[in-house]
């Protein structure tokens, strides 16, 4: 259960947070995604919220719509990664766009998925990128000298 | 051209007329004289006779005397007389006068007749006396008869010259007359000819006075300093003023202080040559102290004594000048509106996409992420829970139908083309009164369908006005008016909302009412006509007519 504890990586629960402007699609996510296994820690209507609901929770995932009024998505995941690094984004966007692969990598986030996309696919990028961020944990907690080659 | 003939005809019968006058004066000029030297020949014979008389008696005395020579003479002058032929001038010199025969003057002839019938007399009683002797008993009665005779023949000689000095002046006097009626009616086609060519002269001046007077373009004399000599009537219609108030005044006070280096410039390149034209432009003022853009043909014609001056004709440019703004505003205005029409296209193809964006995108990814929800519900056997969601995605999917129509509806609405502009207009403000809190009624008198285009046309004009009123109006109620009047459709859309200060629509396109702008435009271009009544609180009407007949663009 506890993401963060050592040697019960791979068999934790990814916690995710649902950053999403459009209600209907926000609620129906975090359904699948508890259905699926997930701990939804929270969902935010806006990239305000949500960076103000990632401080408090603590989400190993945050599962990001792109264009949303206010804060867009890549703005929200630069200040919840200003707080917290290892915090892995994936993005979510109706635009099928190349230039908004550059952008989503200079973010650092750990995917950009097309709506439209499998739900499946989507729930496997979740849960890559929340193995990810315990990866990246476990390297800093082993050795803080050491850099993980991955 | 026709004067000019007729006065070509009235020169050729003067110049006859003038002829006839000189040569009847030489011809009577001629005879008279002629006859003054047949008076003075016959007036000798009285001379004559006597000095016969004269000769016989010397030679009767046995003096040396020739009386032969004179009765030959006698003879020969009154023969001439009456029958013409050549006879002495004066009497002994060598010139000779040519003597016509008597015609006419009957009293006269009579009287030659008489006189030679007497000189016949005379010469015979003088042979008789010269044959006679001194002595003889009846020579002093022949003496007698001789100088009685010779009295007679003097006599009749006076009476003939009498007759033929009577006759002569009432020939001259004949002639005087004449002299005195063909010089009255040579003075008479003098006067006459002088009052045509005066009058011809007249008619010409007043011709030309006339085209300068009343030429379009005002016509304007300066001389060297630029003051004003002449100045045609037209120019009351570009002043203002009439022509005489300019007479005298300086070009220069005239013109825009602006313009004065330029006209002054051009004055002084003028007079540096004779005859030669240039144009300047300028701005004259006008009485009322507006200005007036004008251009100017001047003529150096200070060589021409008639003139001397400078000649401006002046052409009225104000109006060009104005349509060339007007033009110039226009055609900003044009490509100010399609460079809006552009943006605005871009703008709606983004709320559009935005609209894609944010309602089925979000929706159908939502309902995939749903069905795979289901997908599971269904793998666990789960009934309950998956006939929930399928109820639920049920409700969500009529919904996301629903506002696609909405959508759909606004970027074109089926009802017009279905059932017409009346029927679009009324679904459109009910859906607005659904929406908003507002009242909308709609009169519309139309009589059947109108033309595809222009029903598209009246609909977004209506449409672009309804979302003035709401996004600005703050109205309560809204009356929207279709008629038809005098084959013109016009559409009214009033509201009793705070209104807004229509100056600020009428500079250009780019102050933000591009909304407005655009509806005139739209209305323009399709041969209609486009208003706005409005003012502080006082609500907008927005007028709309359109030609029911289509102008094909």
């Amino acid at each position: 259960m506890n993401a963060t504890s050592p040697g019960a990586t791979w068999v934790s629960v990814p916690r995710v947070l649902v950053v999403d402007d459009d209600e209907v699609l926000r609620e129906a996510l975090c359904t699948l995604l508890s259905e699926r296994g997930f701990e939804v820690v929270g969902e935010a209507g806006d990239g305000a919220q949500g960076v103000s609901l990632a401080r408090e929770r603590h989400p190993d995932v945050v599962l990001m719509d792109f264009r949303m009024p206010g804060m867009d998505g890549l703005e929200a995941t630069n200040l919840i990664k200003a707080d917290a690094p290892l915090v892995q984004a994936v993005v979510f966007t109706a635009y099928d766009d190349q230039t908004l692969d550059l952008e989503a990598a200079r973010a650092d986030v750990y995917c950009l998925l097309v709506k439209g996309c499998s739900p499946q696919l989507m729930l496997d990028m979740v849960r890559q990128a929340a193995r990810r961020k315990w990866e990246l944990e476990s390297a800093r907690t082993r050795s803080p000298f050491r850099v993980d080659p991955t | 051209m026709r004067s000019g003939r007729k006065f070509g005809w009235i020169i050729a019968l003067f110049l006859i007329l003038i002829a006839a006058i000189v040569g009847f004066n030489a011809r009577a000029t001629a005879k008279e004289r002629e006859t003054a030297l047949i008076i003075n020949v016959a007036a000798r014979q009285r001379a004559l006779a006597e000095r016969y008389i004269k000769d016989v008696l010397l030679k009767v005395e046995g003096f040396q005397a020739d009386p032969q020579e004179d009765a030959t003479q006698l003879q020969r002058t009154a023969l001439a007389l009456l029958e013409g032929g050549e006879v002495q001038a004066v009497q002994g010199a060598d010139a000779t006068v040519t003597i016509h025969p008597m015609k006419g003057d009957w009293k006269t002839i009579a009287k030659l007749q008489q006189e030679r019938m007497l000189i016949g007399k005379l010469l015979r009683t003088g042979n008789a006396l010269l044959a006679s002797d001194r002595g003889n008993p009846g020579f002093d009665q022949q003496l007698m008869q001789l100088r009685i005779i010779g009295a007679q023949v003097s006599g009749i000689t006076s009476d003939a010259v009498g007759e033929m000095t009577k006759h002569a002046e009432v020939a001259l006097w004949r002639l005087v007359w004449v002299g005195v009626a063909l010089g009255l009616v040579g003075a008479a086609a003098a006067i006459g000819m002088a009052l045509l060519l005066k009058r011809i002269g007249a008619q010409q001046t007043m011709q030309f006075r006339s085209l300068v007077h009343n030429s379009s373009d005002p016509i304007t004399v300066l001389d060297e300093s630029g003051r004003v000599q002449y100045q045609s009537a037209s120019a009351e219609h570009v002043l203002g003023v009439p022509s005489s108030e300019l007479l005298g005044s300086n070009i220069t006070e005239l013109i825009h202080p602006g313009d004065v280096a330029t006209m002054a410039g051009a004055i002084a390149d003028l007079l540096q040559h004779q005859n030669s034209v240039s144009r300047v432009e300028y701005r004259l003022g006008r009485g009322d102290g507006a200005w007036r853009n004008v251009e100017s043909a001047m003529t150096n014609l200070m060589s021409d004594p008639t003139v001397r001056g400078l000649v401006l004709n002046t052409r009225d440019m104000t109006e060009r000048h104005e349509s060339e703004e007007k033009l110039r505003t226009l055609q900003a205005e044009r490509s100010s509106l399609l460079e809006q029409t552009v943006q605005a296209t871009e703008l709606e193809r983004k709320r559009v996409a935005a609209e894609l964006h944010d309602g089925p995108v979000q929706h159908l990814t939502a309902f995939d992420v749903k069905l795979e929800s289901l997908r599971d519900r269904v793998a666990r056997e789960d009934a309950e829970g998956a006939g929930r969601l399928v109820d639920q995605l049920q409700g969500q999917v009529r919904n996301e139908i629903s506002e696609l129509r909405k959508m759909m509806t606004e970027l074109r609405p089926p009802m017009l083309d279905e059932r017409g502009l009346s029927a679009a207009l009324s679904e459109h403000l009910a859906s607005i009164e659904r929406d908003a809190d507002l009242v909308c009624s709609l009169e519309c008198d139309l009589r059947g369908r109108l033309d595809p285009a222009q029903e598209v046309i009246l609909y977004r004009v209506a449409q672009e006005a309804m979302a003035n009123v709401l996004k600005h109006a703050r109205a309560k109620r809204v009356w929207i008016s279709l008629r038809e009047n005098d084959g013109r459709i016009g559409l009214q859309v009033r509201d009793d909302g705070v209104g807004f200060d229509p100056s600020s629509i009428s500079t250009s396109p780019m102050n933000g009412h591009f909304g407005l702008l655009a509806m005139r435009e739209r209305v323009e271009m399709a041969g209609g006509s486009w208003t706005v009544t409005t003012s502080g609180g006082a609500g907008t009407i927005i007028r709309a007519e359109l030609p029911k007949e289509i102008r094909t663009l």
